[in-house]
């Protein structure tokens, strides 16, 4: 056995396959072939993208198919003889024959490989259609044949589980119910109350320590005369005494004192035994006209009691 | 989709199953339930409820924004003469190598055929497969002729 024929299954070889008689398809499979043409398409998209250059000598687009038209064809290629050769001698009038011969079986052989191409393409489309009717019916066995709800063995945790698809059935339940609007608008109000309160709290704090700095300044050192005044008081009195003061238990109770006294009457109490200081919550009624509007409410109250009472009072 | 989550639940439920724990919660999410939803089927667990991380829910509640953070998957583990129905679980496609088999592939992991690294199947094994965001079990995936699905894990 010679070299490779075992590959061409013990023949000497192949014959190459057989060259289209028709290049082009037909003008009567254009509509056929124009309708695949555009399925094609539709699935799988080709060409150049807009920011893709194409190469050097080529065609953005690709060029369109050229239909043949078989009538046509036959009549350009072996046209009618336009010379009579049937008044020549034997030999002519043999070819002439011959070649009168030649032109019909050329002919013939073109027409049936149209009609052959056509019967191809509608038994290809015929059998296109029957694959796709015979999916279609097979998918839809398998879907009632494994559909859940027909299953009485599955338990029904399917349905408690909302969020499981149904066969064939691509709308989902949501896995987590969203905010209704109203929810929404509540949520809204709660962070910007939180937001709002944080500020007003840490504006409060800055107010009262900008009163607590107030009403420190009045110790503080800004003179020489001060300077002297308090290095005297220190040298006069016991050092280590003064130092410790600060950290005294009296000291600290004396602070929670003047807490307690500021949120309750609004008042600061000095360390010392002199009049008190005003603390924010009076500043803040005093500043807002609050103090004075009550003031006049409790005189005007005052006033409309009878005069016994107003004695009492 | 990441896988890591999936492979920490695959790992959990692995561990539980060695110290012979009976009821365990995994966290709320649509992988974790298809995926717990699909073991309960197939007879791995024994239970599988809603709750939160206190424990499984005695009345139904509803999953809103505001409690969608203490949600939680409680399952029920099988045990059998003292051995876990579930021995193994693990991921097939990992985080950041996913496996996608087609149709034909799909058929030749149940023929007992190696495909990309992937062992057959075998008896009283379970693989799931993802296909479009469901997720089911291998046969019942080559049963539906679906294609390119993604292969998340196998459990025996």
């Amino acid at each position: 056995m010679g070299k490779g024929t075992l590959r061409f299954g013990g023949k000497s070889g192949i014959l190459p396959p057989a060259r289209a008689l028709l290049k082009n398809p037909t003008t009567k499979q254009k509509p056929v072939y124009l309708q695949n043409l555009e399925e094609e398409s539709s699935k799988v998209k080709t060409g150049y993208a807009d920011n893709i250059a194409h190469p050097k000598g080529t065609s953005r687009e690709s060029r369109p198919v050229e239909f043949l038209d078989v009538e046509a064809r036959i009549s350009k290629t072996i046209p009618e003889p336009t010379l009579d050769r049937s008044s020549g001698s034997a030999v002519a009038k043999a070819k002439a024959n011959m070649a009168a011969l030649r032109r019909e079986y050329l002919g013939q052989s073109l027409r049936n490989e149209e009609s052959r191409l056509l019967k191809q393409q509608e038994l290809l489309e015929k059998k296109k259609e029957y694959l796709k009717v015979k999916a279609e019916r097979e998918q839809a066995a398998l879907l009632k044949s494994i559909s859940i709800d027909e299953n009485l063995t599955t338990p029904t945790l399917h349905d408690m589980m909302t969020y499981l698809p149904k066969d064939g059935d691509k709308k989902r339940t949501p896995i987590m119910r969203q905010r209704t609007e109203e929810e929404k608008e509540v949520l809204l109000l709660k962070r910007q109350h939180n937001r709002e309160l944080l500020e007003i709290q840490s504006k409060e704090r800055k107010l009262e320590e900008l009163l607590r700095l107030f009403h420190v300044s009045e110790d503080l050192i800004v003179t020489e005369k001060d300077l002297s005044h308090y290095l005297d008081d220190v040298f006069k009195t016991d050092a280590s005494s003064m130092l410790t003061r600060h950290n005294t238990l009296q000291q600290i109770s004396a602070n929670e004192e003047s807490e307690m006294m500021n949120g309750l009457f609004g008042v600061v109490s000095r360390s010392s035994n002199s009049q008190p200081y005003v603390g924010l919550a009076k500043t803040t009624e005093f500043v807002s006209g609050e103090m004075e509007s009550f003031l006049t409410e409790v005189q005007q109250k005052i006033k409309d009691l009878p005069a016994d009472n107003q004695n009492n009072v | 989709m990441s896988l890591v989550n999936l492979g920490n639940m695959c790992c959990h439920l692995q561990n539980v199953t060695r110290v012979r724990s009976t009821l365990t919660s995994v966290p709320y999410s649509k992988m974790n339930l298809q995926i717990s939803y699909n073991l309960y089927k197939h007879g791995f667990l024994t239970s599988l409820q809603r709750g939160s991380t206190k424990g499984p829910d005695l009345e139904f509640t509803e999953v809103t924004p505001d409690n969608i953070s203490t949600r939680r998957l409680w399952v029920g583990l099988k045990y059998r003469s003292n051995q876990p129905v579930l021995s193994k679980i693990s991921l097939i496609s990992k985080p950041n190598l996913h496996i996608q088999l087609n149709h034909t592939d799909l058929l030749k992991v149940c023929k007992g055929l190696t495909v990309r690294e992937i062992k057959p199947l075998q008896p009283g094994e379970l693989i799931l497969v993802q296909h479009k965001g469901i997720v089911m079990e291998i046969n019942e995936a080559i049963a539906k002729k679906k294609d390119n699905c993604l292969v998340l894990l196998r459990a025996k």
